[in-house]
């Protein structure tokens, strides 16, 4: 590492998917970039695991608290020392399986699974999907259609949602004029942008998502998939508004690849921060792995110039006009106790929650609004997505956290759709389960930018979130970039590579002209 | 402009794509006077074969070198074994799915795949290689219906697959219900559906249960999206196309001047009759003219009418010129009926004939189901508060079908508003149907 450049335009720590967007976009226009990781691997809280690296990585974060921070140092007012102890981020985690036998099982089985830290699922015409394609970072990832909307109905029963034309056509769940409903208030969410077939313009803030369905009176069955499969805006504090264009993100999306609305990352989400990263090196950005900020030193003005970076072997100083870094090595002091808290949770099991006919792999999505007074999203992917040997299946839970411990959010969840306790031989049994919660970064970078005496050349991103799809970090990601260079376009489409020129152009055409002459000598 | 990429310009670009066209041009031109002159010369061996292939390969609508290659395929049935001419039928299936893929709608590939198909299996080799097999030809078809759910091409295609390998119809059936489910806009596949029906009526298959089966899948469409053409067209032709040929069979015989009728319906055809004409002939019939009911047909003798005369003349001339097309129009008093029905000189016989096709009727043809039919699109048209074009239109359809006199006023309110309110740019189209409703139910 002595050898590599000593100045940079900007600097990033941590490979989340923002900071991998963002050095995609800088590098892409021209700047020099240098990206940093803690970890030996990409994607920080968004990186995929096999089943051995997760424990590894858990048991790891269990010990952080006994690693001593030199705190005494870090009141000086010309650096200031990062964190590096990711128990500070993660606060709690625990894992385990549901017998010795299965344990040998699956630890055999362990490089066929790919555990996502942060899963999800992407909205067809949601941002970060429109940006893979416009930046033709697209060519770097694979996607499998989410092939199953899945919904609780009343009797407690796993229903498939009719998420298209052609599968409103064909359910056999719906009446006739069920059918005519459906598709008529899919029609008028989708004619204009004030929905004014639907709803006054004044009572568009006023009223809950739930209180316009509930006006419609259509059979409960449609409400039902509206509100808690569509629009996914289940609580009262969800006005017209906003449930009005989350069904029409939603139902914009469908058809766009496929009868399904949903996209899910092939090989795990821990895929897409490692694309933005190929890219960015395509543009030169440098990457150093297992290499972590120790410290940022600020000058006289209130601005960043360097940083030390350090791993066990060695510490090195680069200079830098702006700093990005991930809420999760914010400096130490910075960080506060935050009772904002998100829960995950990790099962392998051994059947799918809902049995299709069609004898396929499948990839689910089930939204469970108010279990326990806090809406879970439930993703369950399958060999489908080659994130689990096949007759396995990998489910995954989230939600903000409204109690003490993250088991206790998903206990009834967990209890309504698996084999626990009493034997219930048509329900997945848990095989491995692993819980932990995180601070909610969001949160926490909206606290850090109210600080006042940061140095304005320092940025913070933020890490996941309870909701589905990935806008939000775009979302940041441009923000940023407008920051730093507020006249440069985001992330453009790089040229064909056929057309890239390299080394010297007149090389290039008289290549071309001795090919001519060859053609003409044959014949 | 620091560490920023060098990138061709455009004019570079355009001048490499330009030599390499002419490269490829030089090469096409060569291949081609090649292989005319072989043609002309009847040079029938591997090498013409292969100098085709590769033009083939890169332009598939040659349909000239499609005929050379069968040309040379037929010389070979001569001299070669059986292993070998099977190798040489597998290799054009081979040739042909390159083609069909580098451009999926080239009638000469398709056509020259079929004549493969049937020379191969009419010497029984689809029997001992997957690739000449009648049921394996069904997944290629899938493979390129899943591409492109419109070819047509293909969808013939697959028609005369399951057609001449006199594969199951009733797997095909669920064939396109499974494409319908997953685009029921596409038009093709209904009509494929139609065909294959058709076919299975032909033959006795069909199921007691389908008038309610068809129209339960039509209703599912159109209460889906009662705005999509597709359900609604196809539910004419099950409905209505062949309701109005409730004829069944009509032979004219010029020499005994005997008319016969076969009809789908049961009734009195001497209190029921309105007219006929023949060539805008109206027979003009005697008061004590019968209609003679034999087995289920009518039989009339052009003697006994009033303008005889005229009638013999007109079958004179027909028989004299050997016309090989007489024009029947038939009126009833009770329906709306006004049949054109062209009768066709049959040789052998000499007779003109006109036989029906495939006919609703004789799938018991249950009103209740038709009723209620009826309802649920009436129903549809409240729930669309009455704004629905196709929904009114199929409405007035489906109630002169059934009942016309007892829905007249329902039907012309429903005219009305099309034509001063819902679709006017047709207006006329309206007005027409109602004044010949009126004219025909006088």
């Amino acid at each position: 590492m002595s050898d590599l450049p000593k100045d940079y335009d900007i600097i990033i720590v941590g490979t989340g998917l923002t900071e991998s967007i963002l050095a995609g976009a800088l590098a892409r226009i021209g700047k020099s970039v240098l990206h940093i990781d803690r970890n030996q691997f990409y994607g920080g809280e968004f990186a995929s695991h096999t089943l051995n690296n997760l424990m590894e990585w858990s048991d790891k974060i269990k010990r952080y608290p006994d690693i001593e921070n030199d705190r005494e140092q870090n009141d000086k007012s010309c650096f200031k020392k990062c964190n590096n102890d990711l128990g500070k981020y993660y606060t709690e985690i625990e894992y385990s399986f549901s017998d010795l036998e299965t344990q040998d099982k699956l630890l055999k089985l362990s490089r066929k699974f790919t555990l996502d830290l942060t899963p999800n699922i992407f909205y067809s015409r949601g941002q970060l999907i429109e940006l893979l394609i416009s930046s033709d970072v697209a060519k770097y990832c694979e996607f499998k259609m989410v092939s199953q909307i899945l919904t609780l109905d009343r009797d407690g029963n796993v229903q498939k949602v009719p998420t298209s034309r052609s599968e409103v056509f064909k359910s056999n769940k719906l009446g006739m004029l069920e059918k005519r409903s459906m598709m008529q208030f899919v029609q008028a969410v989708l004619k204009d942008d004030n929905f004014n077939e639907l709803i006054e313009p004044e009572q568009l803030q006023t009223i809950s998502f739930r209180q316009l369905i509930s006006n419609k009176k259509f059979p409960q069955i449609i409400n039902d998939y509206l509100i808690n499969a569509v629009a996914m805006c289940p609580n009262e504090k969800d006005n017209a508004l906003k449930g009005l264009n989350d069904t029409k993100k939603f139902l914009t999306s469908v058809g766009r690849f496929g009868d399904s609305p949903f996209l899910y990352s092939m090989y795990g989400a821990g895929e897409l921060p490692q694309c933005f990263c190929r890219m960015s090196a395509v543009f030169g950005a440098i990457y150093y792995l297992d290499m972590t900020i120790d410290k940022f030193h600020i000058n006289s003005e209130n601005r960043i110039e360097s940083i030390t970076t350090k791993n066990d072997k060695e510490e090195f100083k680069f200079n830098c006009k702006n700093l990005i870094i991930d809420s999760s090595y914010a400096p130490i002091d910075y960080f506060k106790s935050i009772d904002n808290l998100i829960s995950h949770c990790i099962l392998i099991t051994d059947k799918t929650i809902y049995k299709n006919d069609d004898g396929l792999d499948h990839i689910s999505l089930l939204f469970l609004p108010k279990m326990k007074d806090t809406d879970i999203y439930m993703i369950e992917t399958s060999y489908a997505s080659n994130c689990s040997p096949q007759g396995y299946f990998v489910v995954y839970l989230f939600c903000r956290n409204t109690r003490k411990t993250s088991r206790e959010n998903f206990e009834k969840c967990i209890e309504t759709f698996f084999n626990i306790g009493e034997l219930d031989e048509n329900k997945p049994n848990v095989l491995f389960s692993c819980f932990y919660s995180h601070i909610d970064s969001d949160y926490f970078v909206h606290e850090l930018d109210k600080i006042s005496n940061r140095p304005n050349n320092l940025h913070f991103v933020s890490g996941c979130q309870p909701k589905l799809d990935f806008d939000h970090h775009v979302e940041q990601a441009k923000k940023i970039f407008n920051d730093i260079c507020p006249n440069d376009e985001f992330m453009p489409k790089p040229p064909d590579p056929e057309d890239i020129i390299f080394g010297d152009e007149t090389e290039n055409k008289n290549e071309i002209s001795k090919e001519t002459n060859q053609n003409e000598t044959s014949e | 402009m620091h560490g920023r990429l060098k990138v061709r310009s455009t004019q570079e670009q355009e001048e490499r794509k330009r030599l390499e066209r002419e490269k490829k041009l030089k090469a096409y031109k060569f291949a081609m006077s090649e292989c005319l002159t072989r043609i002309k010369n009847k040079d029938y061996d591997q090498v013409g074969l292969k100098i085709s292939e590769e033009l083939l390969a890169a332009n598939p609508d040659i349909q000239t070198l499609w005929n050379f290659r069968k040309n040379i395929i037929e010389s070979f049935e001569k001299s070669l074994n059986d292993d070998d001419l099977i190798k040489q039928f597998t290799s054009e299936m081979n040739l042909t799915e390159i083609c069909l893929k580098k451009n999926p709608k080239s009638y000469g590939t398709w056509y020259h795949r079929q004549w493969c198909l049937l020379r191969s299996n009419s010497k029984n080799f689809g029997e001992k290689t997957q690739q000449l097999n009648w049921k394996n030809e069904l997944g290629l078809c899938s493979m390129f219906l899943d591409l492109d759910e419109r070819n047509f091409h293909c969808w013939r295609h697959r028609f005369f697959v399951v057609r001449h390998g006199n594969l199951s119809k009733k797997d095909e059936l669920e064939f396109t219900y499974e494409k319908i489910s997953s685009n029921f806009s596409n038009y093709s596949s209904w009509h494929y559906r139609s065909k294959l029906i058709e076919e299975l009526y032909y033959q006795n298959l069909i199921d007691n249960d389908i008038f309610e089966k068809e129209l339960n899948l039509i209703e599912n469409a159109i209460f889906t999206d009662p705005n999509d053409q597709s359900a609604w067209i196809y539910q004419k032709w099950f409905l209505l196309e062949h309701q109005q040929s409730f004829i069944k069979e009509l032979i004219l015989d010029c020499s005994s001047k005997k008319l016969s009728f076969k009809f789908a319906k049961d009734f009195d055809l001497n209190q029921n009759l309105k007219f006929v004409k023949l060539n805008n002939l109206d027979l003009k019939l005697e008061e004590n003219f019968k209609w003679n009911f034999e087995g289920d047909i009518w039989n009339g003798n052009l003697n006994n009418i009033i303008n005889r005369e005229d009638v013999d003349k007109l079958l004179r001339n027909l028989y004299e010129f050997k016309e090989t097309k007489i024009k029947v129009e038939i009126m009833l008093n009770d329906g709306g009926f006004s049949n054109q029905i062209l009768l066709d000189l049959n040789f052998e016989s000499n007779l003109y004939e006109f036989k029906s096709k495939f006919q609703i009727h004789d799938l018991k043809l249950d009103s209740e189901i038709l009723n209620k039919h009826l309802t649920n699109i009436l129903e549809l048209n409240q729930f669309e508060k009455e704004t629905s074009k196709w929904c009114l239109l199929k409405s007035i359809e489906l109630m002169c079908l059934i009942d016309y006199v007892k829905y007249k006023d329902k039907i012309f309110y429903f005219l009305d508003k099309l034509a001063s309110d819902i679709d006017s740019f047709r207006k006329n189209y309206y007005l027409d149907l109602k004044q010949k409703l009126i004219a025909n139910n006088q």
